[in-house]
């Protein structure tokens, strides 16, 4: 379970602070879709950030499975998310050099763990990949690259699944395909999916939807 | 662990193919190429020049005494497995035939000459050949000018002493003959045995004993040490340091030299990989959120990045250590006419050094990139402007100078000239962002007048000033220590010129008599012998300080001084002799005879605590002569010319006995006038020393040539600091075209605005590097290499044209791979 209490963010600009998030409360109970909604600059990425322990917020906190992230440090952060949480970016965030298996296999190498190459091959399979295994993001369309990106969120079987804009870099039929393929994994691993996205027709395979706006909570 | 370093690998292997990690890489392999060949080249020739100077002097060390040592000094030499040999050496009266003539002789036992070798002929007329064995017993060599003053042949019986012996060889040639030079009497040679036999070695006898010491460079060092504090007055020792001193000073500056080089293409090097280390830094900042992200921690980025950094310093390293040998052999191979016989082969220190520069270098320039990028948070995933530096540049820069500087000192062993470089690096670096802002504030108010591209071009500086100033810094940088290492290699190489000119006089002519000087002058004209004045020498011991015995009147260190260990020969002149200098007080212009005046060596002077108006006092023959300091002089004592401690004016020692003195030059085609100069003044003493002086010239060939070999690492280390503060700003000029050329401009158009803006960076970076040069050179010429410094005009001239004509050239390379890329992939790329 994600709970947020009182989760505030400033930042510094130029021209004063700006106040991104104020005051939010939310609770995502495990196994939940969820999706957040929002027009740009609604601070929709940025709780996404705080939730997933990517940034800490200005006040308020995060707790994970009843763990408050935010006291803790970087070093434990990064572990929590090497083992709990996954995502899935909207401009895929695919290492340019590595091939499709070790763009997959990347969370494990960064955790040391073993990696057993036919489970990561299998899920590469799973996302219709077989046939691009030896192929760089360069080699990919956007919506292969996006399912790279979905094969490398799942590797580590996460408890948790961030996915920011998943299909704002795709067409509307590739991102259809791509959206079936994470509902279909996220199903299958019984992860817990937090989705950020200003598309409500995506929203809506979700079973919960958020509404922000200029950093509140408002009624969809 | 296995798992990360497989990782590293795997993300190394990766980087590579992508060309992230090439120009980190190719800096490093050159830094440890150039540093492993200049080590190891330095190394050989030290080694040979070392091995030349030993020959020179027939050892590695040569002990003098006027009394045998004690045993305790040869059982220690015993002991410790160190070669310990005497020599006696005494001037005795030898007699052919009822024809007497002084001769300087030196007696050797079986194994002298312990370094180097004798050459021995049977004929005056033919070289002879080397003999590393002295003469047999029972008979002796001779110098031809001893053969022809006694009307000697090989066979003739010769008479020392008591003993009669039989003469077997002309000697041509002899190690240790530097200690010499001027030893007035010819040299003869013979066996130790036969001392005994001419019962000249009494009690009272004059003997300079010289006891000869070889071992291995830690052992002579040691002994050296141990015996230091033992030696008494009259005792002295001559190493390859102290023997020969213009060779040597030529050959101290040499290694000056050799160790700027090795230092230079550090520093440029190590410029090269701090800007492509900033640069690897910043194309891995993306990742390294990613990395964050996907669950690595600080230390996981730290141990993933330190791990790809040890991969290049061992893979580039070990490049750079196998291109750095071959380099090596291939300019042994070049200079194999110029190096004597077999070199030692140079040995793994070398490698040892060449490893250790990667690992530094890499260590101090590019781990601060990597602890910065551990900083880098994880949310930048989603916000691209979310950036924290944990260190800022002025720390960075703080560190990496400090790391260059460290490198430089512990490769070169010369902190001094380490601080002069490094004090001109931070004087470039300051300079760079005040001269490009100058610089393009100037420009801006021009820019109406200018074609368009011209005018972007000027604009994207004002914009980039940040970036500018970095490329301006290291292409200014590389530029000023290239024009340095060519301003000093240029001026060092005259000097050693200078050191042996081609007609430096390579005959002296002593004990001429007042009578024989006036004829002897016109013998040198009449057949146009280049010579030197004829100068009076009289010999005199330096006894008294202002009315105080000199031993009491001077320091402790002053009484050691060999000066008060002899007779100093004492010369007058009207005029301030030819290479003299004069450091403090005046020349005499028309000394009056009420005051004996006197100028005095410089060096000397200041050893023995001298000053203007002291009095000092001489012992000449029985007689005493009081005279008033008047001046101090600086003596060229390299030039190969009559030289002295002490000058007084004219007549002032008309009442003593004098002999006179001069130098001569011959060439190998007129070496007969020497027969008829002996003929016409056969009590003249001639000294052949153009035997010595073409051992000196080669020496000095081979480094003349190792220098300039090495001004070519500098140059490879200059392209590498080029290449990456190119590489450092592709990305940046790569999406600036990409997006002029989206909206409508074509590639000329794109190509003339990188190269203005490239021109104009050449040209700041230039005259940059003039002001650095000149800064640089100075400092050298004051503090290292102790020579009169003076402007170089060129290098105003040439700094900013060469500055420019490099980096427009490197520019076009640059704009045509710009442009090859269609801007659509590059804009892609970018988002």
């Amino acid at each position: 379970m994600i709970e947020a209490k009182g989760l505030s963010k400033t930042v510094e600009t130029a021209s004063g602070q700006i106040e991104i998030l104020q005051a939010i409360d939310l609770k995502i109970n495990a196994g939940e879709t969820i999706a957040i909604l929002g027009a740009s600059g609604s601070g929709k990425t940025t709780l996404l950030g705080l939730l997933a322990g990517l940034d800490t917020p200005t006040q308020g906190s995060v707790h994970i499975n009843d763990k408050n992230i935010t006291d803790m440090n970087e070093e434990q952060r990064a572990q929590l998310r090497a083992e709990k949480i996954g995502f899935v970016f909207q401009s895929f965030q695919l290492i340019p050099a590595f091939n499709a298996i070790e763009n997959t296999s990347l969370p494990l190498d960064l955790a040391g763990k073993k990696i057993d190459e036919e489970h990561v091959i299998s899920l590469l399979k799973q996302v219709d990949l077989g046939h691009r295994l030896d192929h760089t993001p360069r080699q990919l369309s956007g919506g292969e690259q996006q399912r790279v990106a979905i094969a490398r969120a799942f590797v580590t079987q996460p408890e948790y699944l961030f996915a920011d804009e998943p299909t704002g870099n795709l067409d509307k039929k590739t991102g259809q395909k791509v959206m079936d393929l994470l509902f279909e994994l996220n199903e299958q691993q019984q992860s817990t999916l937090i989705l950020v996205t200003h598309d409500e027709h995506l929203a809506n395979r979700c079973q919960r939807q958020l509404v922000l706006d200029e950093g509140r909570w408002v009624q969809p | 662990m296995i798992n990360r370093f497989r990782f590293a690998w795997q993300f190394f292997r990766r980087d590579w193919q992508s060309g992230e990690v090439k120009v980190i890489f190719l800096a490093v392999a050159i830094a440890v190429a150039s540093v492993t060949s200049i080590g190891a080249l330095n190394q050989q020739v030290q080694s040979s020049m070392g091995q030349q100077q030993k020959r020179f002097l027939g050892a590695d060390l040569i002990l003098k005494s006027p009394h045998e040592v004690p045993t305790l000094w040869a059982d220690y030499a015993q002991k410790h497995n160190i070669t310990f040999d005497k020599t006696l050496d005494f001037a005795s009266v030898v007699v052919v035939d009822g024809r007497f003539k002084l001769a300087n002789v030196k007696a050797v036992n079986d194994i002298y000459p312990l370094l180097g070798k004798i050459r021995v002929s049977q004929s005056l007329k033919k070289f002879g050949e080397w003999d590393n064995k002295g003469p047999k017993p029972g008979t002796v060599w001779m110098e031809p000018r001893l053969l022809n003053a006694l009307s000697a042949t090989i066979g003739s019986k010769v008479t020392i002493g008591k003993a009669t012996l039989t003469v077997a060889g002309i000697l041509q040639e002899e190690p240790s003959r530097a200690t010499y030079l001027f030893a007035i009497a010819p040299r003869l040679i013979m066996h130790r045995t036969d001392i005994p036999k001419t019962h000249i070695v009494q009690p009272s006898s004059r003997i300079q004993y010289h006891y000869l010491v070889t071992a291995s460079a830690t052992k002579i060092s040691d002994f050296a040490a141990w015996l230091k504090p033992k030696i008494s007055t009259g005792q002295s020792i001559v190493s390859k340091a102290t023997a020969a001193p213009g060779l040597r000073m030529a050959l101290d500056k040499a290694d000056q030299y050799l160790a700027l080089s090795s230092m230079i293409s550090v520093l440029l090097d190590g410029i090269a990989v701090s800007v492509a280390a900033k640069r690897y830094g910043e194309r891995h900042i993306d990742h390294t959120a990613l990395f964050s992200c996907l669950g690595a921690s600080p230390r996981t980025i730290v141990h993933i990045y330190s791990l790809q950094i040890l991969m290049i310093a061992l893979l580039a390293g070990g490049l750079g250590i196998l291109l750095g040998y071959g380099l090596e052999l291939g300019v042994i191979a070049l200079l194999k006419d110029f190096l004597p016989g077999q070199l030692p082969p140079p040995g793994f220190k070398p490698a040892f050094i060449g490893l250790l520069t990667a690992l530094f270098c890499l260590a101090g320039f590019a781990l601060s990139t990597v602890f910065k990028l551990r900083n880098i948070p994880p949310v930048r995933v989603l916000r691209r402007n979310e950036q924290q530096d944990s260190m800022s540049n002025i720390q960075v820069n703080i560190l990496t100078m400090i790391s260059l500087g460290g490198l430089m000192w512990w490769i070169s062993g010369n902190g001094k000239m380490t601080l002069i470089l490094m004090l001109s690096a931070l004087v470039v670096i300051l300079f760079a962002r005040v001269l490009v802002f100058t610089a393009v504030s100037l420009l801006s108010k021009l820019s109406s007048r200018l074609s368009a591209p011209a005018k972007l071009a000027i604009r994207q500086l004002v914009r980039h000033q940040r970036i500018s100033a970095m490329q301006v810094f290291a292409i200014g940088l590389a530029l000023m220590i290239m024009m340095t290492v060519a301003l000093v290699r240029s001026d060092l190489i005259v000097e050693w010129q200078n050191t042996i000119p081609e007609n430096a006089h390579n005959h002296f002519a002593v004990n001429i008599q007042p009578y024989e000087v006036e004829r002897l002058n016109t013998f040198f004209n009449q057949n146009n012998i280049t010579h030197s004045d004829v100068m009076p020498m009289v010999r005199g011991r330096l006894i008294e300080r202002n009315g105080l015995p000199i031993m009491e009147n001077v320091s402790e260190k002053g009484r050691k001084h060999n000066a008060l260990q002899r007779a100093l020969n004492l010369t007058w002149s009207n005029t301030l002799p030819a290479g003299n200098k004069i450091v403090a007080g005046t020349w005499w212009n028309e000394p009056t005879l009420n005051t004996v005046l006197l100028s005095i060596e410089a060096t000397m002077a200041t050893e023995l605590g001298f000053k203007l108006g002291d009095e000092l006092t001489y012992l000449i023959g029985e007689q005493r002569v009081t005279g008033v300091i008047q001046n101090f002089r600086t003596v060229k004592w390299d030039s190969f010319q009559p030289n002295f401690y002490v000058v007084l004016p004219p007549k002032t020692l008309d009442n003593f006995p004098v002999a006179y003195l001069a130098s001569f030059y011959l060439t190998k085609d007129n070496k007969n006038q020497l027969n008829a100069l002996i003929q016409h003044f056969p009590t003249v003493t001639v000294i052949e020393i153009d035997e010595i002086m073409a051992q000196v010239k080669s020496i000095l060939g081979q480094v003349t040539l190792a220098v300039e070999y090495l001004a070519l690492f500098v140059l490879a280390a200059g392209f590498s600091v080029l290449l990456a503060a190119m590489q450092a700003t592709l990305d940046e000029r790569q999406y600036t075209s990409a997006v002029i050329r989206a909206i409508g401009a074509d590639s000329r158009f794109v190509q003339a605005l990188i190269r203005n803006e490239l021109l104009l960076l050449g040209v700041i970076a230039g005259f940059l590097a003039a002001i650095g040069t000149e800064l640089a050179a100075w400092s050298l010429y004051w503090r290292v290499f102790h020579a009169p410094m003076q402007w170089h005009l060129w290098v105003w001239v040439i700094g900013p044209i060469v500055g420019a004509t490099v980096v427009w050239l490197s520019g076009h390379r640059l704009s045509r791979k710009i442009v090859s890329q269609s801007p659509l992939t590059i804009l892609k790329r970018s988002l």
